[in-house]
């Protein structure tokens, strides 16, 4: 088989055999001719195929981080250290026992990690009112409405702006179930129909960027 | 420099301490204002209410540490009413840290569950990651107990009783997912709701809540728990406040300190764009 079949038309033609079973039985059932477990069985090894992407990453990320303490790479060669030991003792305390069941790996995940996320989430708060200080400036009559029904909709959030006034949380509620519904409705249709658009570009292999070429 | 000049370039440290005292002094004294029940928590809650007895539960626990602050207290909730029931219900995650998290809550509510009588693996079984996204949530609902092999402690399926019947989507009487974003809400509309018509109900990210608010007004979300505020809600109709109850006045003081800072800001800005007008005339 020459390598222009293989590089570029059977890669175009599984993708397009198992995009059409996929979009077919998504509308039709017919057990009769084995389409429903066919693409049960796709789904699952679209699945399987993910979870080795999984271990792909986090090789991806060891060979990266091995790299930058080799070059000893300023300001990050240390920091990669602590990623790889950290890492690495996830995965091995996560093979104790059951995968991920063991107390111990549980305890690493409740206290450490979860207590890390949440610190480095939490530095948003601060930004975000620094931020609304400093740019969140009425310089038009958009930005003045935008000001507006955001203190609405955060009053309405709040139990204070029930307790301040009882228009606050009916207005709030205005502005999420009509404006921005509507607003995001219409984002959601237009990114449904940009989506199939790629979709029928890929299925039909005219989307270069999937075969991975530059 | 003039003194609006200096307020408008205030240091952002100064911003940090004010919001910093704030919430601690409302942390320390509580002031325990009333919280509302808004109807979409209230819907979220009666859906589980209202299943018929022994009906099944699918339960997507889609969040790892980060979200856990927010979206912990509902899932804590959550487990509280479905174990306090007469529904059975498997829990499964399309993100990786979806079990760690599950089991952290299954451990802290131990007493409930020896209490409440419930048996594991006949009455509630906890899944291990499901990879893929998706095609995982496409997985699950054509051919449940096929996808995964084994549950979360290593037994094999067909070992499990509540999961001999459980094959599509359909033999599930409710779908819930707890998520942060995605996969998430639109992964299962797409491959659950839409296909099977399961009624779905949603904890949210308080930021999250605003975008799945068309699939809730067309009735596709039957029920949404959204953000902490919600969480706090749900907590009240389940009969057990907890962390998320009490955080509701620091969530209050959070919204006025920001809330006071864009109107500062825009006073200043305002009254600094007339005074320059009046130079120049």
């Amino acid at each position: 088989m020459s390598s222009t079949f293989l590089n570029k038309e059977l890669p175009i033609i599984l993708i397009f055999v198992t995009g059409v079973i996929m979009i077919v039985s998504y509308f039709v059932s017919a057990p009769e001719i084995y389409l429903d477990p066919l693409a049960g069985n796709l789904s699952q090894a679209a699945s399987l195929i993910a979870a080795y992407a999984t271990i792909l990453g986090i090789v991806t990320l060891a060979i990266i981080h091995v790299n930058h303490i080799i070059k000893r790479t300023k300001g990050q060669w240390y920091y990669s250290i602590i990623v790889l030991a950290l890492a690495l003792l996830m995965i091995v305390v996560g093979f104790i026992g059951e995968l991920g069941t063991h107390p111990y790996f549980i305890w690493l995940y409740q206290y450490p990690l979860i207590a890390l996320d949440t610190t480095i989430y939490s530095l948003l708060a601060f930004y975000i009112v620094s931020a609304a200080f400093r740019a969140f400036k009425v310089r038009s009559v958009e930005a003045l409405i935008l000001v507006v029904s955001g203190i609405f909709v955060m009053l309405m959030n709040a139990p204070v702006g029930a307790a301040i006034w009882s228009g606050f949380p009916v207005i709030g509620n205005w502005v999420m179930t009509v404006p921005n519904t509507s607003g995001f409705r219409g984002f959601i249709i237009g990114a449904a129909i940009g989506a199939i658009a790629i979709g029928l570009r890929v299925l039909l292999g005219k989307e270069k960027g999937v075969l991975g070429r530059s | 420099m003039s003194t609006l000049e200096k307020v408008e370039k205030i240091d952002r440290r100064i911003v940090y301490l004010v919001l910093i005292i704030v919430v601690a002094a409302v942390l320390l004294r509580p002031i325990g204002l009333p919280i509302p029940i808004s109807s979409s928590t209230k819907k979220y809650y009666d859906a589980i209410n209202s299943l018929p007895p022994g009906s099944v539960v699918a339960l997507g626990v889609d969040f790892d540490a980060g979200a856990l602050p927010e979206l912990g207290p509902m899932l804590e909730a959550t487990l509280k009413q479905l174990f306090a029931s007469d529904k059975k219900f498997v829990i499964f995650s399309l993100w990786g840290g979806g079990p760690a998290v599950s089991t952290i809550y299954l451990n802290k509510l131990k007493g409930l569950i020896e209490s409440s009588g419930k048996k594991y693996g006949e009455d509630y079984v906890l899944l291990p990651y499901i990879a893929g996204g998706e095609t995982a949530a496409a997985a699950l609902a054509k051919d449940f107990k096929n996808t995964v092999k084994n549950d979360y402690y290593g037994t094999p399926v067909d070992q499990i009783p509540l999961l001999k019947n459980l094959n599509t989507a359909k033999d599930f009487a409710l779908l819930i997912t707890i998520t942060a974003g995605t996969p998430g809400v639109e992964e299962y509309l797409r491959q659950w709701v839409s296909p099977f018509g399961i009624k779905f109900i949603v904890g949210a990210l308080g930021v999250s809540a605003p975008n799945y608010m068309p699939y809730y007004t067309s009735g596709q979300i039957y029920g949404m728990i959204q953000g902490l505020r919600g969480a706090a809600e749900y907590e009240l109709l389940v009969g057990s406040p907890s962390i998320a109850v009490s955080s509701m006045d620091a969530l209050s003081a959070g919204h006025i300190v920001t809330i006071v800072f864009i109107l500062l800001g825009n006073a200043v800005f305002l009254l600094r764009k007339y005074s320059r007008k009046e130079v120049k005339s």
